[in-house]
């Protein structure tokens, strides 16, 4: 069933050209390098992947085909969960798993899993959680640039900009790609 | 502090394609039977104006007023220990631009003559840590000796800007022998035809190279302000600051930008491209970049 959903879904795929920016995800494990840290990151056990679904049956039954799909032993110890539309009617995929980086593998491989299902265009953006200077702060890749961004939420919707410059200056140093500052876009009340 | 090589041997090499270029508009001029004497005659006397009058000029441009050491104290003492940890010569002139724009420049001729100016919405927007940071920028500026090297560096810019004008103004006119009924006329139109496209050429490449030399002499000076004040941070603080960049950070969430589909990353960044090449200053994020660089080498980390 689940093979005949992807053809389904490849055969009327409108674009596959974000998959090169697939691997770019694993460029986050270098957070934990922590020779090459000034401050440490505080890696959390969930990360997420936000998805413009827009009602796509290919998403009905996701967890089940991410389960099925090849490479899928990735996925060891890994759990998945699915929030269904927040306020943008975007839906969130969150992954957990106390391995940090067992986790980002299985993101990887679901995002894979996606692209190679011919709707890379549904996903947005994956986001990673840490601590930073005790500050909740959240790692994101925009699936479209293949770039990271900080963002440190604080209350009443307002920013912690002077502490995503200085995230946004170690995830340069540690090799990961950093997207220009005009693309810092909020993502508020994510749900983890 | 190591050396740059890699920012020396672009440099280098943007000067030797430079030098290309000057060759290049001389054997044109040549052959085309034009004596390239009075026209590389007239840009040297306009680039040694511009040369031993750039203080005065630039001063007068921007309504900069040159302040004495009891009116601004801090200002001075910043500027004469800076010059001090150069080995050059405190600048003739310290001045300051009524501007809310937080900027800064250093002009003239040599270290000697020298002119350094910051605006008011520099002094009121910085920090002490990130203005003297800035000062080490300019002092880097007057201690590579850029006002020199960037003016004959544009002299081709200049001849082949004249030349450009003046051929356009003789196609107008028929200097070209376009008017001549004879073969003498058309062969010569050829000829001034294959000049005016050279000329072109050489005055949009030789624009692409001056302002990548102009980069690099940013980079440079940035280097050198950063060792001057040992502290490379507060200089990227202080561009951070200059050029607005927290400012910049949206405040859209990305789900409604997703929405509008409004993701022109690709064209976006072939504009920038362009306007990169065409800019006489690095990204700020590059120098952020280097500077911060800096900061980890310096530091052991």
């Amino acid at each position: 069933m689940g093979g005949v959903l992807r053809f389904i879904a490849s055969f009327f795929k409108s674009s596959n050209k974000n998959q090169s920016n697939v691997n770019v995800l694993l460029t986050v494990l270098n957070i934990t390098d922590e020779q090459s840290l000034t401050e440490p990151f505080n890696t959390d056990d969930k990360s997420a992947i936000l998805l413009n679904k827009n009602d796509h049956f290919f998403f009905d039954n996701i967890s089940s085909l991410i389960n099925e799909s090849p490479g899928s032993n990735t996925l060891t110890n890994s759990t998945i969960e699915i929030i269904e539309e927040d306020e943008h009617s975007a839906a969130w995929l969150i992954v957990k798993n106390s391995s940090f980086e067992d986790m980002v593998m299985s993101l990887d491989h679901i995002s894979e899993f996606i692209f190679k299902s011919g709707l890379g265009e549904k996903m947005t953006a994956a986001v990673f959680k840490s601590q930073f200077r005790n500050n909740a702060a959240y790692l994101i890749c925009n699936y479209r640039t293949a770039k990271f961004y900080p963002f440190v939420p604080k209350e009443n919707r307002t920013r912690h900009n002077e502490l995503e410059i200085d995230i946004g200056d170690q995830l340069t140093a540690l090799g990961i790609p950093v997207e220009p500052h005009s693309n810092w876009y909020a993502l508020w009340d994510i749900p983890f | 502090m190591k050396r740059d090589r890699g920012l020396t041997a672009r440099m280098a090499f943007t000067i030797l394609m430079l030098s290309f270029a000057y060759v290049a508009l001389i054997i044109i001029l040549f052959w085309a039977g034009i004596s390239p004497y009075f026209i590389f005659g007239i840009g040297i006397v306009m680039v040694f104006f511009q040369y031993f009058m750039s203080d005065k000029l630039v001063l007068a441009a921007t309504r900069s007023k040159v302040v004495t050491e009891k009116e601004r104290p801090k200002l001075h003492s910043m500027i004469d220990r800076l010059s001090k940890a150069a080995g050059i010569p405190k600048p003739k002139n310290i001045a300051i631009m009524e501007s809310e724009a937080p900027n800064a420049f250093a002009t003239g001729r040599s270290p000697k003559h020298a002119t350094v100016a910051v605006t008011t919405g520099l002094l009121n927007k910085l920090n002490d840590d990130e203005l003297e940071a800035v000062l080490g920028h300019e002092l880097g500026h007057v201690k590579n000796k850029d006002v020199m090297v960037m003016t004959w560096a544009s002299l081709i810019i200049v001849v082949a800007g004249f030349l450009m004008q003046m051929l356009f103004w003789m196609s107008l006119f028929g200097g070209f022998g376009g008017n001549r009924r004879d073969n003498n006329g058309g062969q010569l139109m050829i000829i001034m035809m294959i000049v005016y496209v050279s000329v072109i050429v050489i005055y949009f490449v030789s624009q692409l190279l001056v302002r990548a030399l102009s980069r690099y002499r940013e980079l440079a000076a940035d280097r050198v302000g950063a060792e001057l004040t040992g502290s490379p941070k507060h200089l990227a603080s202080a561009l951070r600051k200059i050029s607005g960049q927290i400012a910049m950070i949206p405040e859209k969430d990305l789900r409604q930008i997703e929405h509008a589909n409004a993701f022109f990353i690709i064209p976006a960044l072939q504009g920038k491209t362009m306007a990169a090449m065409m800019s006489s200053h690095p990204p700020t994020e590059l120098r952020i970049e280097r500077l911060m660089n800096m900061e980890r080498s310096m530091r052991g980390r």
